[in-house]
């Protein structure tokens, strides 16, 4: 909780608007190579749009790690197998859940959603790692539904959609399913 | 395979149909309709393709052999669990396991198989009237689908993550014992939650349904039961919509089995949500109530030694110490297991994320998981949740979590942490958002009896959902009677784990084989009676006609 009234009051104060200002600077900076891992892959989605996938690529680092993508020892390939398997699960989802994280995705892509939904002001790219980890906690503490859902939704399939992949598992020390055999 | 208007092209091998590839619409019909293929279904598709009664078997998920488990999670949790398990109660408080295959969830379980305890039982029979409900009753019942499925208990040593419970309970003279499995030749590779890869499991994959297909009986997979077909106050079947190859409705193309009796064995959630969409008679708003789950939650140890919870049959040693620990009507009791380490699955129950998520997972090879398995229903405290419908049509369960609940997750967590250092575990980790890893059994009893317990901070989940249409013998109390028939509805049964009228207190699987081989034998008994074999036939080639229904 105090990175978050560090925020407001960073808002608020007159730092704050030189937080906004530096993070523009930075969000430009930072949009091209971002821009190129995410449009570069080829994969096709079945539910994530281009937008989701900008979003995504800020926070799924942050809740996998607590660090911004540089810094998280992910690789962009990674990253986006995660977001591979995330659509290919949230394809076979009911038509429930798939109309709750479209409404989700669709408010956290937008900057009147972001602000009213993680309370972030600067964009999810500019956003330091405590920036989108404060977001993160407020989710999951919320009595909004809809931001229960963000946390309890995001936070299952973006861990499960890392830890099924056997790239991650080296660096847990996980050796993988006992034999090389497929069934019998 | 009896069936009208079917292009007979589409069934991929003798007696299975993948819905999922038809084009078309068809009718078929048969003398007895089961819909789902789990441990209630499976064992009324054998039991009745026995006597030569015509079955078919619908089923929403897919028809996965031995062969095609990768051992990955990525797969398994796609193509095997309703909703790729992350189904969530409508609060998003309690996550939700539940197979769905062909087999149900006995094709992903844990292969933990114990009889009913007997205090259940007195209290169903005592509580809601059942009759054929005893210890005795249902002993050669027991008797009977154990050796079909070769239960008995593991003898071969248990893992390190199943030995760390043993030694714990041990260390504090509380009682715990082994536990029953249901397998053949089992390699103790631990990867029963992916669906067994070499075939050990006697899951109803690889038994029931399989022997009943042979004896001539119809599988229909992804295919899921819409609504059932009631008219006058019977059933005559059910209509089905095929499911695409994401497992979504096809909602262009219509399958319909017509049959005289229908037998409701989707599973917790899934059964009293198909008699809701179906506009079952229900005056007095039954069905769905009184669902149970088993709530579990979960305490880890961080060990001084290797533990690998990932490798060897997941669940060994149990302890029952505190099951009845104030009586049957007291507070809450549970029973104490271990939770298989897969990464994903572990990934998903940790109540963290970020740095403290990754360090979590960082120590999986030192990390002990117990479980703590809550029995609710048995206190007007603990009612139990209700299925509903969404505005799909689609169920969702709401499960209201009270202070009679929050003690017992207390105790629980007290418990474990004792069981945890007994063991010599360096520190443990509630898995609950606001506590930090406690170092030492003084701090832990401490931190515990201060603990704030709420929704969404304390981890919950389950395996196990049990009631949605409850049995009784009271009408105004039960949705079916001690036969699994409903009170109102002619000729239609429930015979799954659904029908329970409470939770357990135990692992559900070998108490629905027992209660589904003694319900569907009464059944056949009563509406095909006594037939020579020649007639037998004769009945169940003539469903409507024939039968004495
Ligand atoms: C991961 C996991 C581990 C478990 N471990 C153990 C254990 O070790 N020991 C134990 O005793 N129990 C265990 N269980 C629980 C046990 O497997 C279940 O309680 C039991 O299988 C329930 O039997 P059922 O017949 O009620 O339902 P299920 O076995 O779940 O079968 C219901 C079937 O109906 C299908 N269905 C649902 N709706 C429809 C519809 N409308 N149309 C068509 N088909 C439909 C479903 O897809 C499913 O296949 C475990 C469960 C899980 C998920
Ligand atoms: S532990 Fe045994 S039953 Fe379970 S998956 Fe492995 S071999 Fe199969």
């Amino acid at each position: 909780m105090r990175t978050i009234s560090r925020r407001h009051f960073l808002k608020y104060g007159a730092g704050g608007l030189l937080l906004v200002v530096g993070g523009g600077a930075a969000y430009q900076a930072l949009q091209h190579d971002w821009i190129l891992e995410v449009e570069h892959d080829s994969h096709s989605f079945l539910f994530l749009t281009l937008d989701d996938r900008f979003v995504l690529f800020s926070l799924v680092p942050v809740l996998l790690t607590g660090k911004r993508k540089d810094h998280s020892g992910l690789a962009p390939e990674e990253i986006n197998q995660v977001l591979h398997n995330m659509d290919a699960t949230i394809a076979r989802l009911p038509d429930r859940t798939r109309a709750e994280l479209r409404k989700l995705f669709d408010l956290m892509g937008g900057a009147f959603g972001r602000v009213c939904v993680a309370g972030l002001w600067t964009s999810w790219s500019s956003a330091s790692a405590e920036e989108i980890g404060s977001v993160l906690i407020r989710w999951q503490s919320s009595v909004l539904e809809l931001l229960n859902v963000a946390y309890y939704g995001l936070h299952s399939l973006v861990v499960t959609s890392h830890y099924c992949e056997a790239d991650s598992w080296t660096r847990i020390g996980y050796s993988g399913p006992p034999h090389p055999m497929r069934g019998g | 395979m009896g069936s009208d208007g079917v292009n007979l092209g589409m069934v991929s091998e003798k007696g299975h149909l993948d819905a999922s590839e038809l084009d078309e619409g068809a009718v078929l019909e048969a003398d007895v309709l089961i819909i789902g293929s789990g441990a209630g279904g499976g064992i009324c598709a054998e039991a009745l393709a026995e006597r030569n009664i015509r079955v078919v078997v619908v089923e929403e998920g897919p028809f996965k052999k031995t062969a095609d488990f990768t051992m990955r999670e990525k797969e398994a949790f796609q193509d095997l669990y309703f909703e790729c398990g992350g189904r969530r109660t409508k609060d998003k408080a309690i996550g939700i396991f539940q197979g769905r295959a062909v087999g149900g969830s006995t094709t992903v379980n844990w292969t933990a198989s114990f009889r009913t305890p007997e205090q259940t039982l007195r209290y169903w029979s005592n509580e809601f009237g059942l009759s054929g409900f005893s210890a005795e009753d249902l002993a050669p019942w027991f008797d009977r689908v154990e050796k079909r499925l070769n239960i008995s208990p593991w003898l071969p040593a248990p893992n390190e993550n199943n030995a760390i419970i043993a030694r714990g309970a041990a260390a504090l003279d509380w009682s715990y014992g082994t536990v029953p499995r249901n397998v053949r030749g089992c390699a103790d590779l631990g990867l029963c939650g992916q669906g067994c890869p070499i075939g050990a499991k006697q899951s109803m994959l690889v038994t029931t349904i399989p022997r009943a297909m042979e004896l001539g009986a119809t599988v229909i997979s992804r295919a899921r039961a819409a609504r059932l077909l009631l008219r006058q106050g019977r059933v005559e079947g059910a209509v089905l919509e095929p499911l695409d190859s994401l497992g979504r409705p096809k909602r262009t193309i219509q399958l319909e089995v017509r049959a005289p009796l229908v037998i409701v064995a989707a599973g917790g959630i899934g059964s009293p949500a198909l008699l809701l969409r179906s506009a079952t008679p229900d005056p007095d708003r039954l069905i769905g109530s009184r669902t149970f789950l088993h709530p579990t939650v979960v305490v880890t140890g961080a060990m001084p030694q290797q533990v690998a919870g990932y490798r060897g049959a997941p669940q060994t040693v149990y302890s029952d110490h505190f099951l009845w620990r104030d009586g049957i009507e007291g507070r809450m009791g549970f029973k104490i297991e271990a939770l298989a380490i897969q990464p994903s699955l572990f990934s998903g129950l940790m109540m963290r994320h970020g740095a403290e998520h990754q360090s979590f997972m960082q120590r999986i090879n030192d990390t002990q998981g117990s479980i703590m398995l809550l029995r609710d229903g048995f206190n007007e405290e603990s009612p139990g949740g209700r299925v509903g419908l969404d505005a799909f049509d689609y169920p969702e369960l709401d499960y209201t979590v009270n202070d009679y609940l929050w003690e017992g997750v207390r105790e629980a967590y007290l418990r474990a942490s004792e069981m945890l250092f007994a063991a010599g575990a360096n520190n443990i980790q509630l898995w609950h958002f606001d506590a930090p890893s406690l170092t030492s059994w003084t701090q832990a009893k401490q931190f515990i009896a201060n603990l704030q317990l709420k929704p969404l901070s304390t981890g919950l989940f389950s395996a196990h959902v049990m009631g949605g249409c409850s049995m009784g013998a009271d009408p105004r109390r039960s949705v079916v009677d001690s036969r699994g028939a409903h009170h109102h509805v002619k000729n239609l049964y429930v015979i799954d784990g659904s029908l329970f009228p409470t939770s357990l207190g135990t692992n559900p699987q070998l108490t629905i084989y027992a209660i589904a081989a003694k319900l569907a034998n009464e059944l056949a008994e009563r509406h095909w009676p006594a037939p020579s074999s020649f007639q037998k036939r004769e009945s169940a080639m003539n469903p409507i006609s024939g039968a004495s229904l």
